[in-house]
């Protein structure tokens, strides 16, 4: 099964928003067959750091990328995303 | 990274048509994998029966299973160089579910490789009605990748047999397609190759002495960064507004035509809401002025917070972003399960934006081979169709004629979850 991976921006609620304990949320509310590759943080503007997060998720599964973007933005803490790129892995 | 100039390259085309073959062989060529791992995934192969057929398509898996293992953090996404640019590979997902975050993402790829095979039968399918070859390479133009290159593949298998006058029909066919989506063709490499021996990626073929032009490669090496838009006018689409403490306002985007400079009287469209930009900042560093491809926040005089969101469009006042009522878009209609009819409401996804709209007239339909039109007025549209319709958001929102600023002149076309068209805004006919 081929796998796709996305790169997207995470902006927090706030700009003092614990990113650690944000990732952790994260990784909690994604899909199972959802895995985080990595992590990085981009300073932005002000104090504001955003989260860039790889993901790697099965490409059949009709959905897949909409269940990820809704679960985003449905963690506490994420203010909105913004999709960078997606290939297949 | 590299000091070299970074480009991503998008590989594009008909599912199994030889797409990891060929950039798995193509970064084995250039030393980017040993022997020995090839040798490894050949035996692999071979175990489950396929014999060594998926040796070079399986590099590039085993690397993503090593990426999914962490082992190579870097290697998320897969990076290749040649002697002039530093390549990011974008392997378009075949399911059509990834279009509208192709259209909608921020990094954009600046010129593909267009896979299509030579063989009896997958050619036809690949190029023909509801094959990926047409629907990618409109893909590719909508996008505003400005430069490609056509790779005709499996020139080894037996039906195609190193044949001139198959590549030369392969050849007249994607010519016919690439032109009707608007490239000009005379100006695209086509180049005969087998993934699988390696023939014209690296070294010119001996099989093939007919073809003169340049290997895989050597077309690689002919693709340039594009310029950046400098000399067009500002556009920021917001991707979300903070309240900073002692800063206040601050939206945040991605630069994606124009500059930004410190002092500059700004406006918000379609709010209209006016200020001022105070000062700009990126990766925390203070920058003077901002250009195309910067991400950056910046702190803003006179906008009060609540007035600016997610979707707007960041403009100069001498030169605002365009408020569309209603602007005529021309689409591809990619998968719908009934037919498209006037009135029907989906949602429109453009730069930061999504939309309700309305198709309040279709307007004609063309022949995807020709471009001519076919149909004034057609009373629906199927999938597979390329049509002029006009479109009307629930709300009005910023989109620009793709010929002016195609960064935010495309848009895809989604309902229930289904990416239904994907198309270019042709002209605003009502502006608000
Ligand atoms: N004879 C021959 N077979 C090839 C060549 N390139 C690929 N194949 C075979 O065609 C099949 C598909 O190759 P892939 O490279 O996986 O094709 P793809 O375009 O990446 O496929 P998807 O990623 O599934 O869309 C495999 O069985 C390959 O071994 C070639 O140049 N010559
Ligand atoms: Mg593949």
């Amino acid at each position: 099964m081929a796998k796709v991976l996305a790169a997207i921006k995470i902006f927090p609620s706030d700009v003092s928003k614990d990113l650690s304990q944000l990732k952790d949320q994260i990784q909690r509310n994604l899909p199972k067959d959802v895995s985080v590759l990595r992590f990085q943080e981009e300073p932005i503007a002000f104090g504001l750091v955003a989260l860039i997060a790889t993901l790697s998720m099965p490409e059949e599964i009709s959905g897949k990328m909409d269940e990820i973007e809704d679960k985003l933005k449905a963690t506490e803490g994420v203010s909105e995303i913004q999709v960078i790129t997606v290939s297949r892995a | 990274m590299s000091a070299k100039p970074h480009i991503n390259l998008i590989v594009i085309g008909h599912v199994d048509h030889g797409k990891s073959t060929m950039a798995g062989n193509l970064l084995y060529q250039a030393g980017y994998i040993t022997a020995k791992t090839i040798d490894d995934y050949a035996k692999e192969s071979e175990q489950t029966g396929a014999g060594e057929t998926f040796k070079f398509a399986w590099v590039l898996d085993s690397l993503k299973e090593e990426r999914e293992r962490g082992v190579t953090i870097d290697l998320s996404f897969q990076k290749f160089e040649t002697s002039k640019l530093f390549y990011t590979i974008i392997d378009a997902p075949g399911h059509r579910d990834f279009i509208k975050n192709m259209i909608t993402g921020t990094s954009q790829a600046d010129c593909a490789i267009l896979t299509i095979s030579s063989k009896k039968g997958e050619f036809e399918v690949g190029v023909g009605p509801g094959g990926q070859a047409r629907e990618h390479a409109y893909l590719a133009r909508t996008l505003g990748v400005g430069q490609i290159a056509v790779a005709i593949t499996k020139m080894d298998d037996v039906t195609t047999n190193w044949s001139q006058a198959r590549y030369e029909e392969c050849k007249k066919e994607i010519e016919g397609l690439l032109k009707v989506v608007g490239y000009d063709t005379s100006k695209i490499n086509f180049v005969p190759v087998s993934g699988w021996t390696g023939d014209n990626l690296v070294k010119p073929s001996e099989k093939m002495p007919w073809y003169k032009g340049p290997t895989m490669m050597q077309v690689l090496d002919s693709f340039t960064q594009p310029p950046k838009p400098l000399d067009k006018p500002l556009r920021i689409p917001i991707q979300d507004v903070y309240t900073i403490t002692g800063v206040g306002t601050v939206p945040v985007g991605r630069v994606e035509t124009g500059v930004l400079k410190e002092g500059d009287k700004i406006v918000f469209m379609p709010g209209n809401v006016a200020g001022e930009c105070k000062s700009i900042e990126t990766h925390h560093t203070k920058i003077p002025v901002a250009e195309p491809g910067d991400n950056i926040g910046f702190s803003v005089r006179g906008v009060e917070k609540g007035t600016v969101h997610r979707g707007d469009v960041l403009g100069h006042p001498d030169n605002l972003p365009t408020v569309a009522k209603e602007f005529i878009g021309q689409i591809i209609v990619l998968a719908h399960p009934t037919a498209i009819a006037q009135g029907y409401t989906p949602v429109l996804h453009a730069h930061t934006v999504t939309m309700a709209a309305t198709f309040t007239e279709l307007i004609a339909k063309m022949d995807p081979r020709t471009g001519q039109t076919i149909e004034e007025k057609p009373a629906f549209l199927k999938t597979g169709d390329s049509a002029l319709v006009k479109l009307r958001p629930l709300s009005p929102i910023v989109v620009e004629a793709y010929s002016h600023i195609p960064q935010l002149g495309r848009f895809a076309v989604r309902d229930m979850g289904n990416t239904i068209a994907v198309g270019v805004v042709k002209e605003v006919t009502e502006k608000a």
